[in-house]
């Protein structure tokens, strides 16, 4: 070894201590055990529904038989009628959230409006909102004996009443609940758009009107029509509002017939499989429609840097601005609070806040209540732990089908986001039929309520996690091959601290995701494994509204509070959402 | 030999990327592999670190085979033992610069205490002691590169490989980075294969340059060869700038005939027989100068021209002339308007004849 | 003569002495094996309760429990009787064995499965304090607490005088679109009501019902909060959550109309794989005492079955009715199937 003088000599020391391992064995074992994990999640449960579909009994009864009948059930009117319904209250609600959501975005990024952190702030609390929750405060609301027709009709005198029991008060709390999705996923392109195209056309000429209908709204046309496709599954997909602004008004979609006819005698666990798979069928197609548009460029909820347009003033306009910005946080938001607030305080409903009587044994009740504090824990441990494994889940299926690609990686992008179309009732169901026969002891264990969670929004998480795993350049790790590392190294030591933020941007997503949800769980509980979402419902059904208030309250509280400490800690996710 | 690499071959899906390529870089030997995009360089390069799979011949490091497909044989870049730049740096984020130097030798167990000694001397020699503790995030470019170059020495491998580590460097920073790595590379004595498209990198650090287009070696030489004698119009072209003109050969390959008749003395070693040939004149070989003027020396040719454009370029001028019924161009320092009336002057020696088609 | 009567007298006098000693040792050898049952309850710690108690008051009741036999634990789930009975009928197919004690209205497809769902018993509290008639099923059931069926209306938008007094009232076409029910498919109380109606001669309910534009509510507490709001003016309800908002100063008014109502009694009975068996005694045991009734009237605003058990504090009790039926009796499960799948098309349901 030649030696300069004028550098010091290099240290002799030992060459490499040892030659590196190759953990392609390891690395091996981890894909066929993610593979297989999540093709038993996702599988498990449409088999078992497709089993189930064909059966003439309940789970678990000895005395079914093989039948085809479940499936002329679907062609019976009144499970045509519920498809019609479903498809026009999906198609409503994703019309009208998107032009509300567009709309909003786009006053807030693209003009000079003056309260953008504001709303954004108002928007983003508005989407952690529970739906069942929301639907509730509504039906107080809007309901023949509500605030709305008091103040309207009683107070004011006027004609005219408003009702939610209909497909339109449907509609409206759909659109209530959805308009922040939109809002989070198009403020993304919205404010990515390069500005060129908008200056060109005002140096041409055109009026600020016409340069949103002419250039802006077109060339956000794919991530509109994504959008749209998207909100319609979600929509068609949802449980509780239908189910108790629905059911009063005889108004009936796939996901609350389903539910009927788990839950209300005389049964058909068989029928009602076979609805769950139509409904599945719909929200598939719809989904493979969008994945068709939009290529296979990943959902981001935030993106990009700035365009470099100048604002469009709002001028006179502004009114218009507050009015639809504002307008829309108070419906979705402040007003259902505060509505909730006051009937978890009253003994019975008064519209009339000054005749009310006021009481506080709602909230002494849920102290007391050890059901209820059970129910608190089991919601915070089953959040947490199935956030967790979908989290790393996604991060594994994310680093399989993105980077390595191994044998069968394709199969495993397929499976693993099947779940996007399969919605919360029917992966409840599939369940429910699918443990009534496995051996696994899961039935009536808060374990099958986390296995919903997950199964349910793996895809989310996958896509999270693989939307920051994209970005990273190959290089890195090949850098570390070469420098000695294994595959499997590579992936502990580099890939995973640096995809890391977006790993617990996921867990917060789920976590936040299954506080909230309801509809898996519904059918799959227990005495002992009620989650807070279940007791509200609960207490729902039998118009135990203080109670239902009390708990709504306090729930929403938590919800709040975790959503800050978490944005709070981390920097990273404050980032993101900023 | 460091690297010996015989009859490569690497496909993707129907094109040959790779196609025969044959190479050997000696011990503390620098050599570039040069070429357009897409002409198979980085590909060679990949499949000697490991990060590509080689459809077939045989690579051998230190004189140990890592890759030969048709036996069989394949070994992880991970234990090639081998340094690696990459044109993005990847300097990973979330370690600071000493542990970014310091993870090929703790990946490879080595004991703390040797470890620091090593990381120590590494950042010495590139120069970023005094930053070790940085995040990569706070450095520059040219810093960042750096750390990868140190990175890549730290476990004293047996061979250096480039993949064009400064084409995302600003130009004045690239040529003290380019003397920087060429530094290095001798003090350790170490073989390196550099990978580049471009042609003054190549020339100015090389000991030897080896050119590539479509898969395929087109030359392989000291940067001197390459420049003064191209085997062929691609190298010429590539290589440096020139200008090309259609010839016929004349009194048995002693004369070529331009296009419009002239008759010139030229370099015909690169003649073949038959087929087309062009004769290659660098803008620099060729002296300009007003009608009239004569010219002496060995072997000088003169033929009488009209310049057509004039571009001025500060050290010099480029001229484009129109002589021999062909437009050569020219590089001189005095002053003609376009239109006049010039000659210019060239030596036999400096006017290659090559086969075209 | 004398001697045979004193003999008679001193034999009779051993005879009742000696019946007594062994009634008394019985009732000891009985209190003995009870003593074991509460021991063996303590042991196992815990109660599952399936039931149809309001939940507003299901917590307190259980908290009069724990306090006279502390350490056990429970956990309750509540559902409407037609969704209790389903569930645990799934659950008992699936072989999936959870509730140890089940509280709700028993209809005839329940009643068809009672020999399997639940074990025969008798516990020490029902002897001579309840009517035969509360011994249901060979002692698999017990009723516990009883409703009635009831007209109300809300009175600040409904004068006394022209509230409905009777259930053709409610077809009355001044009530269109401002009448509730509770979804008849559900509970099984109302199925029996309408059973009723069948029979004293009010025919196409359903339909009338239908074109009065009724609203369907979850249940007798979605109907009177329905009332209370405002969205209907009157129904008719289930009496369950009827004393306790009466007790609160709701405007309510109600009714037991004089063409006659019918009664139904909650049954508690232990299920047959109980996990927790000896628990289940002691639980049902306690309902039936006179401290449990007087809990249970207490807590679930329902009427108690017990002889002395305590009536409610703002409805009448069952004797003082107009007419009361057993509603039990009235329901068959052919007639009930059919009432249920005609609603149910009427409505549109499935």
């Amino acid at each position: 070894m030649s030696q300069s003088a004028s550098t010091a000599a290099a240290p002799s020391g030992p060459a490499a201590a040892s030659r590196p391992r190759d953990g392609t064995g390891l690395l091996n074992a981890l894909y066929t055990l993610v593979f297989i994990a999540v093709l038993l999640l996702v599988l498990i449960p449409i088999v078992a529904l497709v089993y189930g579909s064909l059966r003439s009994a309940a789970p678990g009864d000895p005395g079914g038989t093989w039948t085809l009948r479940n499936y002329a059930g679907l062609f019976s009117p009144g499970v045509l009628g519920t498809v019609l319904v479903t498809l026009w209250v999906g198609m409503l609600t994703a019309v009208f959230s998107v032009v509300i959501g567009v709309a909003i975005a786009l006053v807030v990024h693209r003009t000079d409006f003056r309260y953008p952190n504001t709303i954004t702030a108002l928007v983003g609390l508005a989407f952690y909102f529970p739906s069942f929750i929301l639907a509730m405060a509504w039906i107080i609301i809007g309901s023949p004996g509500g605030i709305i027709n008091y103040v309207w009709g009683t107070l004011l005198g006027l004609p005219g009443r408003m009702d939610i029991y209909s497909v339109a008060g449907i509609v409206l709390v759909m659109v209530l609940h959805q308009v922040p999705f939109v809002y989070l996923t198009m403020r993304g392109p919205i404010t990515a758009m390069d500005g060129i195209y908008e200056e060109a056309a005002r140096t041409a000429g055109a009026t600020p009107g016409q340069v949103l209908w002419r250039i802006t709204l077109p060339l956000l046309g794919y991530s509109v029509a994504s959008s749209f496709i998207l909100t319609f599954i979600t929509s068609i997909e949802q449980f509780a509002i239908p189910q108790m602004i629905g059911a009063p008004g005889r108004i009936y979609v796939l996901a609350s017939q389903l539910y009927l006819l788990c839950r209300f005698p005389p049964t058909d666990y068989g029928l009602a499989a076979a609805v769950g798979l139509t409904l599945s069928a719909i929200t598939g197609l719809a989904i493979w429609l969008q994945r068709r548009i939009v290529g296979n460029a990943r959902l981001t909820t935030v993106g990009g840097k700035a365009g470099r347009l100048a604002p469009v003033r709002l001028g006179r306009w502004k009114w218009a601005a507050y009015l639809l910005t504002f307008g829309f946080a108070f419906l979705a938001l402040i007003l259902p609070t505060l509505i909730l607030i006051y009937t978890s305080l009253i003994r019975f409903f008064n519209a009339n806040p000054f005749a009310a009587r006021y009481t506080t044994r709602n909230y002494e009740q849920i102290w007391n209540d050890a059901g209820t504090l059970l129910s608190f824990r089991n919601t915070i441990v089953a959040s947490a732990i199935a956030a967790a494994i979908g989290a790393l889940l996604g991060f594994l299926v994310s680093y399989f089908t993105l980077r390595q690609r191994p044998a069968g990686s394709k199969i495993l992008d397929t499976v693993s986001s099947l779940p996007f179309g399969v919605p919360g009732v029917v992966v409840g169901l599939g369940l429910l039929w699918a443990y009534a026969y496995l051996p696994l002891p899961l039935y009536g264990t808060l374990a099958i309520i986390i296995v919903a969670y997950i199964t349910r929004y793996l895809p989310y998480a996958t896509e999270t996690v693989g939307g920051q795993m994209v970005q990273v350049d190959k290089s890195l790790e090949e850098a570390a091959w070469v420098s000695g590392a294994s595959r499997l190294e590579t992936l502990a030591k580099i890939l995973m601290p640096i995809v890391f933020p977006s790993m617990q941007g996921a867990f917060f997503l789920l976590f936040m995701a299954f506080f909230r949800e309801i509809s898996s769980a519904v059918l799959l509980y227990t005495a002992s494994t009620t989650v807070i979402s279940v007791s509200i419902f609960g207490q729902f059904e039998v118009a135990n509204w203080g109670a239902a208030s009390a708990l709504s309250v306090i729930a929403t509280i938590i919800i709040f509070v975790v959503m800050s400490l978490i944005l709070w800690l981390s920097p990273a996710t404050r980032r993101k959402w900023s | 030999m460091s690297i010996s690499v015989q009859n490569l071959v690497k496909i993707y899906g129907a094109n040959r990327v790779v196609s025969g390529v044959s190479l050997e870089v000696a011990k503390g030997e620098f050599v570039s592999l040069l070429g357009p995009s897409g002409c198979g360089k980085t590909t060679t390069l990949r499949c000697i670190a490991g990060l590509e799979e080689a459809n077939g011949g045989e690579i051998a490091i230190g004189g140990e085979v890592v890759s030969a497909p048709e036996k069989g044989i394949m070994i992880a870049p991970n234990a090639r033992d081998i340094g690696m730049v990459f044109q993005s740096y990847a300097v990973w984020p979330h370690m600071t610069v000493a542990e970014n130097v310091a993870f090929p030798l703790r990946i490879r167990r080595m004991a703390a205490a040797a470890v620091e000694e090593r990381v120590a001397w590494a950042l010495g020699i590139v120069g970023l002691a005094e930053l070790r503790d940085r995040q990569p995030s706070q450095l520059s470019g040219g810093q960042q590169q750096r750390v990868a170059l140190a990175r890549a020495i730290v476990g004293r491998p047996r061979v250096l490989l480039f993949d064009e580590p400064l084409s995302n460097l600003d130009a004045k920073l690239r040529d003290s980075t380019r003397a920087e790595i060429r530094r290095l590379q001798r003090e350790l004595d170490i073989a390196a294969l550099y990978v580049t498209h471009d042609q003054a990198e190549a020339l100015s650090m090389s000991d030897r340059v080896i050119v590539m287009d479509k898969g395929v070696i087109q030359q392989t030489g000291t940067p001197k060869e390459l420049y003064r004698r191209p085997a062929n119009r691609f190298v010429a072209d590539f290589v440096g700038v020139a200008s090309f003109l259609d010839v016929t050969a004349a009194d048995n390959g002693l004369l070529w005939r331009l296009p419009d008749g002239t008759l010139v003395a030229a370099d015909g070693s690169a003649a073949s027989g038959g087929g087309r040939h062009q004769l290659m004149l660098r803008p620099e070989a060729v002296s300009l100068g007003a009608a009239g003027t004569s010219f002496t020396g060995e072997g000088v040719q003169v033929v009488n021209g009209v310049i057509r454009e004039v571009s001025y370029l500060g050290a010099y001028s480029e001229y484009v002339v129109e002589a021999g019924g062909s437009r050569i161009r020219v590089h001189a320092n005095d002053d003609h308007p376009a239109g006049a009336k010039v000659v210019i002057a060239f030596r036999a020696a400096d006017a290659r004849v090559l086969a075209i088609g | 003569m004398r001697a045979f009567l004193s003999a008679a007298r001193h034999l009779s006098r051993a005879v009742i002495a000696s019946l007594l000693a062994v009634a008394g040792l019985w009732q000891s050898a009985g209190a003995q094996s009870w003593e074991d049952v509460v021991a063996a309850a303590r042991k196992e710690g815990k109660l599952t309760l399936y039931h149809n108690i309001r939940p507003a008051g299901i917590e307190d009741l259980l908290k009069g429990f724990r306090a006279k036999y502390p350490g056990i634990q429970t956990e309750n789930i509540r559902s409407g009787s037609a969704l209790l009975n389903e569930r645990f009928r799934t659950e008992f197919a699936a072989g999936r064995h959870l509730a140890d004690v089940m509280i709700t209205y028993a209809d005839g497809p329940f009643m068809a499965e009672v020999a399997n769902w639940f074990v025969a018993w008798d516990p020490p509290e029902f002897k001579g304090n309840f009517p035969a008639s509360a011994r249901v099923a060979d002692g698999r059931l017990y009723a516990v607490t009883q409703v009635r069926e009831a007209i109300i209306w809300n009175k600040n938008l409904v004068k006394d005088a022209d509230a409905p007094k009777e259930w053709v009232d409610l077809f009355d076409p001044k009530w269109k679109g401002k009448l509730a029910f509770n979804q008849p498919w559900r509970s099984i109380s109302v199925q029996q009501l309408l059973a009723y109606w069948e029979q004293i001669g009010i025919k196409d309910a359903a339909e009338k019902m239908k074109a009065n534009d009724v609203r369907l509510f979850e249940g007798s507490s979605g109907v009177i909060q329905a009332v209370i709001r405002g969205d209907a003016h009157v129904a008719h309800i289930t009496d369950i959550p009827l004393n306790e908002m009466l007790a609160d100063g709701a405007p309510i008014g109600f009714t037991y109309p004089k063409s006659g109502t019918t009664t139904s009694d909650s049954v508690v009975g232990i299920a047959a794989k109980a996990p927790h068996p000896n628990v289940a005694r002691v639980f049902v045991n306690w309902l039936l005492s006179k401290e449990g009734q007087a809990e249970l009237v207490k807590h679930s605003g329902l009427s108690g079955t017990r002889n002395d058990a305590p009536p409610l504090s703002h409805l009448p009790a069952t004797a003082k009715l107009p007419k009361a039926v057993d509603g039990m009796q009235l329901l068959k499960p052919d007639l009930q199937k059919a009432m249920v799948e005609h609603w149910r098309k009427v409505f549109g349901v499935k």
